[in-house]
């Protein structure tokens, strides 16, 4: 019998997934935030055209302090419709922008 | 007997959990695992009832064509609210990691489906022990007889397999005679004298009269020496099913690429020399006739499967995947000749009989229609060609008509432009030994009636 351990990626993706779903289970995070994280995972792991995204997020993450314009970005990136591309680009952007203004700020 | 023994009997020989999870971890893991299992098992064969319901989701995503894989699953089940708990997700992890080679599936699912028969035997056993406490004296025969026929049930027949008893091959004798005779009054009274098909259309007003149609579960082989038709024939039977009639077909070629698929295509739907298609030879009108020919196509119900190392069991196996996906009411292959050897120390005529069996049971277990197109040897004849009657429904032959047939038949000279023949050699439902003359055009890869002279 063939193990998923001697895939690491595949270990790694079905890791990841069981964590947000049984983060959902145990109501840590909403529906929306278990669907928007799934999705995004996949994206990753199929590497179809993340684009901008990931590394806006990363900086999101580092800058994140709960303010207004976090709540903004939160909201923008559960109304993600992964399977648009064009979705992806002008969200990105839009995190972007927000991001840089509240450095400004 | 003791509780203990009971439930050591229970564990051991009721059902197999680990059989379970590495039917269900395979098909997460490939698609020909998918397939067999999906066509081989039923939810009602699981024992756990956790099993069955990953089961039913897995089959629900394979018949949309989406890859059941753990993410999809989890998607699916949260979707309808399968999994509410962690643990649950544990245990699917579990069964997603531990996946089987595929060349293994076969015996797991046996395992499986052997495990469903003795609890179905069990059942058999507590339901006959009821009746034997419940048991009037008068009513020993028919519940013996009752018994018997619930045994044998369990271990002759499989899913399929069915035995009609006097009465309801009386129904179905019944129903089908006032189907044809409901059907030969619309002709008598709405068609006037033209006949409604009894199954899919050949292409050919000619043959649609003599056959009414490709019937689902028919095996049709179509025999033609190189460079004769056949892919021209196939193709032509495609255009009357998939684009005028759409209903979904498959056609496996062993021989041409893509492309050249889509180039005859081209061809055949604008009417168009598919020689002047392929250098490009056209003018801006005819290069929109070629455009409103591939636009029909889009809308069809073509699906095609170029695939140079075609063996018997793909042929089985992606026929499943298409009926399941696409519903397919035809497969076409282009050509039996072509495909790879199972066992090399086969005869070329003992292949043949093997694939042509095997696409039989395909037809019939699927109920679509199979059409196997042959190579004639240069005589007109056919390698095996006897056995390879036995199994068919109907056998045709595409041949040339000889110069001389046409300069000395008188019959041939009622015709306009005959230059090919279509001779039924056997015909399942109907007359055989009929020629019926054709119009085949090489340059545009077109076939028709040949139009009578009125």
């Amino acid at each position: 019998m063939a193990i998923a351990r001697d895939n690491p990626l595949k270990k790694l993706r079905d890791d990841t997934i069981t964590t947000i779903v049984n983060l959902h289970l145990l109501q840590k995070i909403t529906d929306e935030e278990m669907h928007f994280l799934l999705d995004l995972l996949d994206l990753v792991i199929t590497g179809e055209g993340t684009g901008n995204l990931i590394p806006v997020l990363r900086t999101w993450l580092l800058q994140y302090n709960g303010s207004e314009s976090d709540s903004i970005i939160k909201a923008s990136l559960l109304g993600l419709n992964f399977s648009d591309q064009d979705s992806i680009t002008r969200t990105s952007t839009i995190i972007k922008e927000l991001l840089s203004d509240q450095f400004r700020a | 007997m003791a509780m203990g023994q009971q439930v050591l009997m229970e564990s051991e020989f009721m059902y197999d959990l680990e059989s379970e999870r590495r039917v269900l971890s395979s098909m997460l893991n490939s698609e020909d695992s998918c397939i067999e299992a999906y066509n081989t098992l039923t939810s009602a064969d699981f024992y756990s009832p956790r099993h069955a319901i990953i089961y039913e989701l897995t089959c629900s995503l394979f018949e949309r064509e989406i890859k059941p894989t753990y993410l999809e699953l989890i998607k699916e089940g949260h979707a309808i609210g399968v999994f509410s708990s962690t643990q649950e997700t544990e245990d699917l992890r579990y069964i997603a990691e531990h996946y089987i080679e595929d060349e293994n599936i076969k015996y797991w699912i046996k395992k499986v489906k052997d495990k469903s028969r003795i609890r179905k035997f069990e059942s058999f056993l507590r339901n006959s022990y009821e009746m034997l406490k419940n048991l009037d004296k008068n009513d020993v025969e028919q519940v013996l007889m009752a018994a018997e026929e619930q045994l044998t049930n369990l271990t002759a027949l499989e899913i399929d397999d069915r035995v009609d008893t006097p009465p309801e091959l009386a129904t179905l004798g019944y129903e089908e005679v006032e189907r044809r005779f409901i059907r030969y009054k619309e002709l008598m009274e709405l068609h006037r004298g033209v006949v409604p098909l009894d199954g899919l259309p050949t292409g050919f007003d000619n043959l649609d009269n003599i056959t009414l149609g490709y019937k689902a579960g028919d095996l049709v082989i179509l025999g033609a020496q190189t460079g004769h038709g056949k892919t021209a024939y196939a193709l032509h039977t495609a255009r009357a099913v998939a684009v005028d009639d759409r209903r979904n077909i498959l056609y496996l070629n062993t021989e041409m690429s893509r492309e050249q698929i889509a180039l005859r295509w081209g061809s055949i739907l604008s009417g168009i020399e598919h020689e002047r298609i392929r250098s490009g030879q056209l003018s801006e009108t005819e290069l929109s006739r070629v455009f409103a020919g591939y636009s029909r196509l889009r809308e069809s119900g073509f699906y095609s499967y170029p695939c140079p190392n075609l063996t018997p069991e793909k042929t089985i196996s992606i026929a499943r995947k298409f009926k399941a996906q696409k519903n397919i009411d035809m497969m076409i292959i282009d050509y039996v000749g072509r495909m790879e050897k199972a066992d090399p120390r086969l005869q070329e005529w003992q292949m043949l009989e093997q694939i042509v069996k095997a696409q039989k049971m395909l037809a019939q277990n699927l109920k679509m229609v199979v059409i196997c197109l042959v190579q004639l040897n240069p005589d007109g004849t056919l390698q095996g060609a006897k056995r390879m009657k036995n199994e068919c429904d109907l056998m045709l032959k595409l041949r040339p008509i000889p110069k001389e047939e046409l300069e000395d038949n008188e019959q041939l000279k009622n015709y306009l432009h005959p230059n090919y023949y279509i001779e039924i050699e056997k015909n399942r439902d109907g007359r055989s030994g009929v020629k019926i003359p054709l119009n085949f055009d090489l340059q545009r890869q077109i076939m028709k009636d040949a139009e009578r002279i009125s």
